[in-house]
């Protein structure tokens, strides 16, 4: 039993500690946010020879939404002749693929499909076989139920003007917030992951993560560091780590913004947040030992950040293990002090995905010029209850340490409605 | 983009401020501690709960605290109590499969709470008496934790509150309003854990020590701070308004839709459509030799 | 009393529950009754487009008729609106003049007088010293007069000239072209080009890559075909050809006459000296210095300052951005397209 006890309260203290220090990266972060000097050299950037762009918008039984993320590439203030869109169709079984079709005939030479009916399955893979086919100098992601503004690709583009960057990331707003609690949750974690955290990591010149979409990324820096992983379960994750330690620079803009449909059902959320500890974890297994030897000598700052950040769906399950042992210790007859207690309670209500803590959503809200959701900050806690057992779940699966599991295809579940019908070709205006 | 500055005022806020509240609290814990040891004398009889409300000192550096307790006592669980508790954790369990789409947070919930009980079962269902605790010294205990989060809270509003651009008068609200929030609901905490322990048994420790104590005040804590960062400062962040009226259509209604390229261009071969390619990138050629004017 | 302690400890609960409540009521009110359960609205339409306000000013005087023949006495929203021309010209006020203002003519305005909301100019505008402007929109050249305040924005359908001691805070934008004197404060200017003095800074000229001598970084790593990475810093030979882009740890040196046909990203200062020339574009996270005779394509990003000496940075085709939190541009600087200024932009001497 005296060894059990020994082993439960060192594990309490790592457990402590590791929730110690992303708590008060975090508060760091939020103090930056709110008084430090924020970078966004490029957001002024308004006039220049825009380089060539290659639009990239996966699509996977996207029959719903489809046509309004096109609509909206199409009407972009993008020079339209340095401007390609390509709707990558993996194997749709919904009428996707004929309307990507119909948009390759009434807008040929803008829209080019890259209808795909073999090959490794998945986001990745996909994108890395059309990415295959173009030259251009700057590829964009946009998940296919995004509705970018008009101006937003000059704004991710003209990061890219720096010759050190190596991807760019924009701002991604749930729009669909006020459908339920779940939605207005995660419309929380949005503003903090967003507003303060990949912000702060901006003005600090740490890692800020490339989302996978409202994003892009450089053909020259992804060919030097060798593509895009196909096997991974989360490319974005995946592909900023290996720009970090090839010494590229990811870039974060808070004010290229767009709108996105968050999950609006629990059950939905689950399959992202498992879909997300996965893939991150997966990240981690790769390439937390060739960050933490830094051969590239980056930034020590930058090191830490990174490890952080690839440890980030690794915490509920640390949380998880910190209940546990506060579990043995109580029966054990040591029950923790106040203080190990505390910094575990206040640690359940951090949001999931960036685990970030409540003082940072209330930042972030306020930020946004939001004041009244963040009432809601005490019901984190059902979110984060939710989120722990699905990322428990999924970091016990093999997909998050394991080598070459097949990938399927994932992604949320479009809920928006049909489009009116407008007409027939010609009469969309 | 919008931010605060430091000035000497957010300093004080800081440090100044907290230290005002702790000195405050720390003047105020024996009228308070009588008070709750009026407040468990009144109630103690009603309750039926035997014994005296007792005092212990807690010791905070020179200082002593007469922390109030009930010396009611607890006991071992009987079979009957086990066979209840195992009844009520597998009703929690099986329930929270039933709670789904919106309520499936609340069947996590009760997943959790089953789990935490589950602990406690085998516990008791394996080991044997007498429990590490007893009632009397969980309740002394559960005060001092309560006492020291009394003290520190003010701290934990500043770093977390009062670095924000609300006004003197808020900041003060915050802190006096979690103070008194917490000034109430501890002693109640305390006597509900007790007559719940001293009728139920043990088996109802763990689980109100794990999640009904400090996690209880920490949730109080961030309801509290929520409804705080709700309100208007009249400062930087409350210049930010940035929200429509309304939610926006899915497509904004005031964005043109893109116009199709006209059917007569469509008709054009593909050689003949990278002709007409061609000639655009030309005439781009010719605008960037000089020989044509700004486009 | 209650009865039995069943029923004390019910009400004890109770107590509890409700206290506990309490603080949670702002949530559930919240929850059940959202009044902030909306979208953010995502970038607004003015970004990037710095003469948003001036076009919904024109907007508004086509609705309101101020560009017809005659000028309403008051707009929709009941604002008084004041003519001022040869005829009947505005009579100098302490007060600012919170009227709308329509220019008939090109009538100077008052010396020192203050304009609380914005002016239309229908004709050229040949502003006296000291004026202050809320916004103004020339429909034709503005010449803003000595020491004159835009307050927001002024935009001119041809050209924009100001003269010296004069601040440009918000927008300053012109169709044609903007010409700044000395000591002038701005933040974002745009136009077709954009001059310090109204003198033609002769451009440098460019010669085939194949003139040069090939500049080759004898140390560093490459990261993709014409792509280096240099720990350290990087001086690019007098009269070399770079061909490539180059990101370097320390300082980079255009030297005099040199060629570099990509973009430099240094981590510390960027100097461009006499007669370079970079088809490129230009990032420091330090100071980036533009010497006289320089001509760089663009954009030009610094995190620190810039300096603009007398440098061509764009051309007419390719109009490009210069944006830094500090800016000085000094007489002969000459850029096609954006000059922005975060925190502080200045014309000197």
């Amino acid at each position: 039993m005296n060894t059990l006890v020994a082993f439960a309260n060192i594990g309490l203290w790592v457990c402590i500690v590791i929730l110690a220090i992303y708590t008060l990266r975090h508060y760091f972060f939020t103090l930056n946010r709110l008084f430090g000097r924020h970078r966004q050299p490029f957001v002024d950037v308004i006039q220049a020879d825009w380089p060539s762009l290659v639009v990239f918008v996966p699509a996977h039984n996207e029959e719903r939404v489809i046509r309004d993320s096109l609509d909206a590439l199409l009407t972009c203030d993008y020079p339209e002749d340095r401007l390609k869109i390509v709707p990558v169709d993996d194997r749709s079984t919904d009428d996707t693929r004929n309307i990507l079709k119909e948009y390759a005939e009434n807008y040929p030479g803008r829209i080019i499909p890259f209808l795909r009916d073999e090959g490794i399955p998945g986001k990745a893979a996909a994108l890395a076989d059309a990415m295959a086919l173009h030259q251009d100098e700057i590829f964009l992601v946009f998940d296919a139920d995004y509705i970018p503004g008009e101006r937003l690709l000059k704004q991710l583009v003209a990061p890219f003007f720096d010759a050190e960057v190596g991807a760019v990331m924009g701002r991604v707003v749930p729009l669909n917030v006020g459908l339920s609690l779940l939605t207005r949750l995660l419309d929380l974690e949005r503003a903090g992951g967003y507003q303060v955290d990949q912000q702060a990591r901006m003005n600090l010149r740490l890692v800020p993560q490339y989302g996978g979409t409202v994003g892009g990324v450089r053909r020259a820096a992804l060919e030097h560091v060798g593509g895009w992983n196909v096997d991974s379960l989360a490319e974005d994750t995946d592909l900023t780590v290996r720009l970090v330690i090839a010494g590229w620079e990811v870039v974060y803009q808070n004010r290229s913004e767009c709108y996105e449909e968050v999950p609006e059902t629990w059950e939905s959320r689950i399959r992202q947040i498992k879909r997300w500890a996965k893939g991150h974890n997966q990240a981690l297994r790769r390439y937390v030992a060739a960050l933490l030897t830094n051969r590239s000598r980056l930034p020590l700052a930058q090191v830490l950040d990174g490890a952080l950040l690839l440890g980030v769906f690794v915490v509920p399950l640390v949380l998880a293990v910190g209940w546990l042992c506060t579990i043995i210790l109580f029966f054990a007859g040591y029950p923790p002090e106040w203080g190990r207690f505390t910094v575990l309670a206040i640690s359940s209500f951090n949001t999931v995905g960036n685990f970030a803590a409540f003082f940072q959503v209330a930042a972030a809200s306020r930020l946004d010029g939001s004041r009244e959701r963040i009432r809601m900050l005490p019901f984190l806690f059902l979110g984060f209850l939710v989120s722990t057992f699905a990322v428990g779940r999924a970091s016990l699966s093999r997909a998050s340490w394991l080598r070459g599991r097949p990938v399927q295809w994932q992604k949320t579940e479009r809920h928006r409605e049909g489009r009116a019908n407008v007409g027939g070709n010609g009469g969309r205006a | 983009m919008i931010g605060l500055e430091i000035s000497w005022t957010l300093l004080v806020d800081l440090f100044v401020l907290p230290m005002m509240f702790a000195v405050a609290m720390f003047a105020l814990l024996d009228p308070l501690m009588g008070a709750w040891r009026e407040f468990f004398n009144a109630i103690r009889e009603p309750l039926g709960l035997p014994g005296v409300v007792s005092t212990r000192v807690f010791e905070v550096g020179p200082l002593g605290v007469a922390i109030p307790y009930f010396t009611a006592g607890s006991f071992w669980p009987e079979p009957r109590d086990l066979q209840t508790g195992w009844l009520v954790t597998v009703v929690l369990f099986a329930v929270s499969f039933f709670l789904k789409d919106r309520w499936l947070p609340f069947g996590y919930l009760l997943r959790f709470l089953s789990a935490i009980q589950l602990t406690a079962q085998l516990w008791f269902t394996f080991a044997a008496p007498p429990f590490t605790y007893d009632l009397a010294s969980y309740t002394a205990g559960l005060l001092i934790c309560g006492v020291v989060i009394l003290v520190l809270s003010p701290f934990l509003v500043a770093f977390t509150f009062h670095i924000f651009d609300f006004l003197l008068w808020q900041k003060v609200a915050m802190g006096t309003l979690l103070l008194a929030h917490l000034s109430v609901l501890l002693p109640l905490q305390a006597a509900v854990h007790t007559w719940v322990i001293h009728r139920a048994s043990l088996l109802a420790m763990p689980m109100l020590f794990l999640v009904f104590g400090v996690l209880l005040d920490v949730f109080v804590y961030v309801a509290l701070y929520g409804w705080g960062m709700s309100w208007r400062s009249g400062g930087v962040l409350d210049a930010v308004e940035r929200r429509p009226p309304t939610m926006p259509a899915r497509y904004p209604e005031g964005r043109p839709r893109p116009t199709p390229t006209p059917q007569s261009v469509r008709a054009i071969t593909p050689i003949g459509s990278q002709i007409i390619r061609a000639l655009g990138y030309g005439s781009m050629l010719v605008r960037r030799l000089g020989l044509g004017g700004r486009p | 009393m209650p009865n039995s302690p069943g029923m004390a400890f019910a009400l004890l609960l109770l107590a509890l529950i409700a206290w506990m409540a309490l603080p949670l009521l702002p949530a559930f009110m919240e929850l059940l009754r959202p009044r902030d359960a909306a979208p953010l609205s995502a970038v607004g339409n003015d970004a990037g487009k710095l003469t948003y306000f001036a076009d919904s000013f024109t907007k508004r005087a086509q609705r309101e008729g101020l560009l017809g023949t005659m000028v309403p006495p008051r707009l929709g929203d009941g604002t008084p609106v004041l003519s001022h021309s040869q005829a009947a010209p505005l009579v100098k006020q302490r007060k600012p003049i919170e009227d709308m203002v329509v220019l008939m003519d090109s009538t100077p305005l008052p010396e020192d007088c203050e304009l609380a909301t914005e002016v239309l100019a229908r004709l050229t505008v040949r502003g006296s010293n000291g004026v202050v402007y809320r916004a103004l929109l020339g429909q034709r050249d503005v010449y803003l007069g000595e020491r004159s305040t835009v307050l927001r924005w002024v935009h001119a359908k041809g050209r924009l000239e100001v003269a010296n001691n004069c601040r440009l805070l918000g927008r300053a934008t012109a169709e044609r072209t903007i010409v700044l004197g000395t000591n002038v404060t701005f933040e974002r200017l745009e136009a077709g080009v954009i001059r310090v003095t109204d003198v033609e800074t002769a451009e440098a000229p460019v010669l085939p890559t194949g003139a040069y001598e090939r500049f080759v970084p004898s140390y560093g790593k490459q990261l993709a075909p014409a792509y280096w990475r240099i720990d350290g810093g990087l001086p690019i030979t007098a009269g070399s050809a770079f061909i490539g882009s180059a990101i370097a740890t320390g300082s980079i040196v255009v030297n005099d006459g040199a060629r570099v046909t990509g973009s430099l990203k240094a981590h510390d200062e960027i100097i461009v000296r006499s007669g370079a020339v970079v088809t490129g574009s230009l990032s420091a996270r330090k100071r980036i210095t533009l010497e006289r005779g320089a001509r760089v394509s663009g954009p030009i990003i610094s995190e620190e300052a810039i300096v603009v000496e007398a440098v061509v940075v764009g051309s007419s085709t390719k109009p490009t951005t210069v944006t830094a939190p500090v800016v000085r541009l000094l007489p002969g600087a000459t850029i096609y397209g954006a000059v922005m200024a975060s925190e502080n932009g200045l014309t000197v001497a």
